[in-house]
C-alpha cells in the first residue's frame, strides 16, 4: 500500500519506508440509521485507519461521511457492528470512558465552531484549561506554539467575529491539536475556501499529522487538494464502500462511480435528476 | 470587559440588592418580629375578641409595643416588649 | 362521514400534542436533574457563575429599576384614589408595600426577566447549538450541561431575587414619592402603617421565596428552549418566542400556587 509516493508532501512516508502503522480506528460491519425506520445511512461498513496516515473519506453530499465521524466520536452509537478506537468499542463505552477517549481525539468542525464569546487565544487555551493543571505561563507558551503552527500567533487577541472564515478554521485546527491527540478528524476542511487558504490548509493537515505522528481522518469532497496529501482514500456510496485505494490507484480506476466523481461528470451512477415522475407525465405528453 | 471589571460590576449589583433588602427589612417591614429585647407575656380572656387576629399589634398610648401571638376564641395572648411604665390603657 | 373523520383527526392531533408535550416535560426534567447534578464543580470555579450574573443580572438592572419606579407611581395614584373613597388614604403606604412585596415585585420582575434575560439566554444557547459550538465542546470531552448551562442557571437563581428586591424597594420609594410630596398623604402615617402591617418573614420573606422559585423556572425554561432549539435561524427565533410564552404562563401559574400555599390562613 505504501509502496511509492512521489507526492512532494509525502516525504515523511518515504522516510519511514514501507512500515505500516498499527490500526488506530477500526470500523467493522457497521449498520446505522438516525432513528428506527429512518433511512439506513450506513450498511455493513468496514474501514481501517492506521497510525501516521492521512485518510480521506469521500462521497457525494448526504452519503454518510459525516455520520462516520460522529460514530467515531461517540456522539451516536451504531445499531450493529463495532467502532473501535485504540481497540476499544466506542459504542459500548460509559460516559466517563467516552470522556477519556475524546481527550485523545481532536475534531475540526466544518466552519470552525469557535466559541464566539472567547478570544482566539482563549479558544485554543480552552482544552488546556479544562483538562490540565498547567501554570498560566506554561499554558501561555503552549497556546502560542499551537497558534504559531497554524500561522496565527499574531491574531491571538482577536475575537472570532473579527477574523475571516479561513482564519477561523485555522484557529479551530490549533484548538483541535492543543492536547496533541493521536487522532485528528476533519469535517469538510476545504469547503468554501479561497485557493490560498486551500493550499495552506492542505499543507497544515499533512505537516501536523507528520509532526504529531498522528492519524488524520478527512471527510471531504474536494478531490484535487485531498489527492495531494492523502495516503489512502475511501469512497462511500449507498452507505457502504464504493471504492478504496491510494490516490494513484484511484486516478487510474475505471469504476464508473469513481470516474464520475473524479471527472466531475454531471450524470453517471449518481443521477442528475432527482427521482420522480417521468418527463412525459409531468409535461402531459402522452406517448401512444 | 476584563475579568476584574466583571467582578466589580457583579459586586456592585449584589451590593445594591443587599441595600434594597436592608431598606425593605428596616423601613418597610415590621422589625418587631426580630427584636431580641426582653419580653413578657400577657394573657387576657374576652367574651368576644371581635376581629382580633394573630400578630395584631399591641399598642400602649398609640405606640406599638408588642404583638399578639395567639388569638383564639375568647382568649388572647399578648407579648409586650418591656414592663409598662404605668398602668394605662393598652389597646390590642 | 367527513365530520366523523375530522373529529377523529382532531382527537389524533390532540393525542399527538399531549404526548409530545409530556415527552418534552420528561426530557426537561431529566435535563434539570442532570444540570443540578453537575453543578458541584462550580464551587471551585465561581467566576463562571459571576460572569453570567453580569449578563442576566446587571444587564437587566435598568429595565427592572425603571419599571419598579413606574409601578410604584401607579400604585401610589390608584391606591390613593381607591382608599380615598373609604377615607383610608393613611393606609396608602401599607397598600403599596404589601402589593409589591407579596405579588407585584416577584411576578412583574419575573415577567420582565423572561422577556429580557430569558430571550437572550435562549438565543445565545440556540446560536451556540447552531454553530456546532456545543458539539465541539462535547468532542473536547467537556460536558456542555455543566460548563455552559449550569452557570447560567445558577446566575438566574441568584440574580432574580436581587432584581425583585430592587424592584420592590424602588416601587415603595415611587409610591412614597407620588403619595406624600405630590398628593399630600401624611409621611408619618405612610411609613408607620406600612411598618405595622408588613411582616418581615411572612410578607417580605415569602416574596423572596417566590422570586427564587420564579428564577429557577424562568431561567431553566429559557435554557431548555435554547438547548433543544432547531439549529437554524427560524428554530432559534421560534425558541425565543416559546421562552417568553411558556415562562410567563408558568410564572403566573406558580404565583397562584405559591400564594395559595403561603398566604392562606
Amino acid at each position: 500500500m505504501n509502496t511509492s509516493q512521489p507526492h512532494s508532501l509525502n516525504t515523511h512516508q518515504q522516510a519511514v519506508g514501507q512500515a505500516l502503522g498499527e490500526v488506530v480506528v477500526s470500523i467493522k460491519d457497521v449498520n446505522f440509521s438516525y432513528a428506527p425506520g429512518e433511512r439506513q445511512i450506513l450498511s455493513g461498513l468496514s474501514m481501517e485507519f492506521r497510525r501516521g496516515q492521512v485518510v480521506a473519506v469521500m462521497g457525494g453530499s448526504g452519503c454518510g461521511k459525516t455520520t462516520i465521524l460522529r460514530l467515531i466520536g461517540g456522539q451516536y452509537a451504531a445499531q450493529s457492528g463495532e467502532v473501535l478506537f485504540e481497540d476499544r468499542d466506542i459504542g459500548k463505552m460509559s460516559a466517563a470512558q467516552l470522556m477519556i477517549a475524546r481527550r485523545r481525539m481532536g475534531m475540526l468542525f466544518q466552519f470552525g465552531a469557535l466559541f464566539t464569546d472567547l478570544s482566539v487565544f482563549e479558544n485554543v487555551a480552552f482544552p488546556l484549561r479544562e483538562h490540565t493543571d498547567l501554570s498560566e505561563d506554561l499554558l501561555h507558551s503552549l497556546v502560542l506554539m499551537k497558534l504559531n503552527a497554524v500561522g496565527l500567533r499574531g491574531a491571538r487577541d482577536l475575537m472570532p467575529s473579527q477574523i475571516s472564515g479561513g482564519m477561523a478554521r485555522r484557529v479551530a485546527l490549533a484548538r483541535a491539536i492543543a492536547l496533541d491527540p493521536p487522532l485528528i478528524m476533519y469535517d469538510e476542511p476545504f469547503a468554501g475556501l479561497d485557493p490560498i487558504s486551500l493550499g495552506i490548509t492542505a499543507r497544515l493537515i499533512r505537516d501536523l499529522n507528520n509532526a504529531l505522528g498522528a492519524t488524520s481522518l478527512l471527510v471531504t469532497h474536494d478531490v484535487e487538494e485531498t489527492f495531494e496529501i492523502a495516503d489512502y482514500v475511501y469512497f462511500i456510496a449507498n452507505g457502504r464502500i464504493g471504492a478504496e485505494g491510494t490516490p494513484e490507484d484511484l486516478s487510474r480506476s475505471t469504476d464508473p462511480f469513481v470516474r464520475q466523481f473524479l471527472d466531475a461528470a454531471p450524470d453517471g451512477p449518481v443521477p442528475f435528476h432527482y427521482p420522480g415522475k417521468s418527463l412525459a407525465e409531468d409535461f402531459g405528453v402522452v406517448v401512444k | 470587559m476584563r475579568k476584574s471589571a466583571i467582578d466589580i460590576w457583579v459586586g456592585i449589583f449584589v451590593a445594591i440588592g443587599l441595600l434594597a433588602a436592608l431598606f425593605l427589612a428596616l423601613k418597610v417591614g415590621n422589625m418587631n418580629a426580630v427584636s431580641f429585647a426582653p419580653t413578657y407575656k400577657i394573657s387576657a380572656r374576652f367574651d368576644n375578641i371581635g376581629g382580633l387576629k394573630p400578630r395584631a399589634p399591641v399598642k400602649s398610648a398609640g405606640v406599638v409595643e408588642g404583638t399578639t401571638p395567639e388569638a383564639r376564641g375568647s382568649i388572647a395572648t399578648a407579648i409586650r416588649k418591656a414592663r409598662p411604665k404605668a398602668l394605662n390603657t393598652v389597646s390590642i | 362521514m367527513t365530520m366523523v373523520k375530522k373529529t377523529l383527526d382532531l382527537l389524533g392531533d390532540l393525542g399527538f400534542f399531549i404526548r409530545r408535550n409530556l415527552t418534552s416535560l420528561g426530557n426537561a426534567s431529566r435535563m434539570f436533574v442532570a444540570v443540578i447534578w453537575r453543578s458541584g464543580f462550580l464551587l471551585k470555579r465561581p467566576r463562571l457563575v459571576s460572569d453570567q450574573i453580569l449578563f442576566v443580572g446587571n444587564h437587566s438592572f435598568v429595565i427592572i429599576a425603571i419599571s419598579g419606579l413606574f409601578v410604584g407611581f401607579v400604585l401610589g395614584l390608584q391606591g390613593y384614589y381607591t382608599l380615598n373613597r373609604y377615607g383610608s388614604e393613611q393606609a396608602l403606604g401599607l397598600l403599596v408595600a404589601l402589593s409589591l412585596t407579596r405579588e407585584l415585585g416577584p411576578v412583574i420582575t419575573a415577567l420582565l426577566f423572561a422577556g429580557r434575560a430569558g430571550t437572550s439566554l435562549t438565543a445565545e444557547i440556540g446560536l451556540m447549538k447552531a454553530g456546532e459550538q456545543l458539539s465541539a465542546m462535547e468532542m473536547m470531552a467537556v460536558d456542555p450541561l455543566g460548563r455552559v448551562i449550569a452557570p447560567r442557571l445558577w446566575a438566574g437563581i441568584i440574580a432574580m431575587p436581587i432584581l425583585a428586591t430592587i424592584f420592590t424597594a424602588v416601587g415603595v420609594m415611587g409610591g412614597y414619592f407620588v403619595g406624600v410630596p405630590l398628593i399630600g398623604v401624611d409621611s408619618g402615617a405612610f411609613w408607620s402603617q406600612m411598618q405595622g402591617g408588613v411582616d418581615l418573614f411572612s410578607d417580605i420573606g415569602n416574596g423572596l421565596i417566590k422570586s427564587m422559585v420564579f428564577g429557577v423556572a424562568v431561567t431553566f425554561i429559557a435554557l431548555y428552549q435554547g438547548y433543544e432549539a432547531k439549529p437554524t435561524p427560524e428554530g432559534v427565533s421560534q425558541a425565543t418566542t416559546r421562552t417568553v410564552v411558556i415562562s410567563s404562563l408558568s410564572v403566573l401559574a406558580l404565583d397562584f400556587l405559591l400564594t395559595a400555599m403561603m398566604f392562606s390562613n
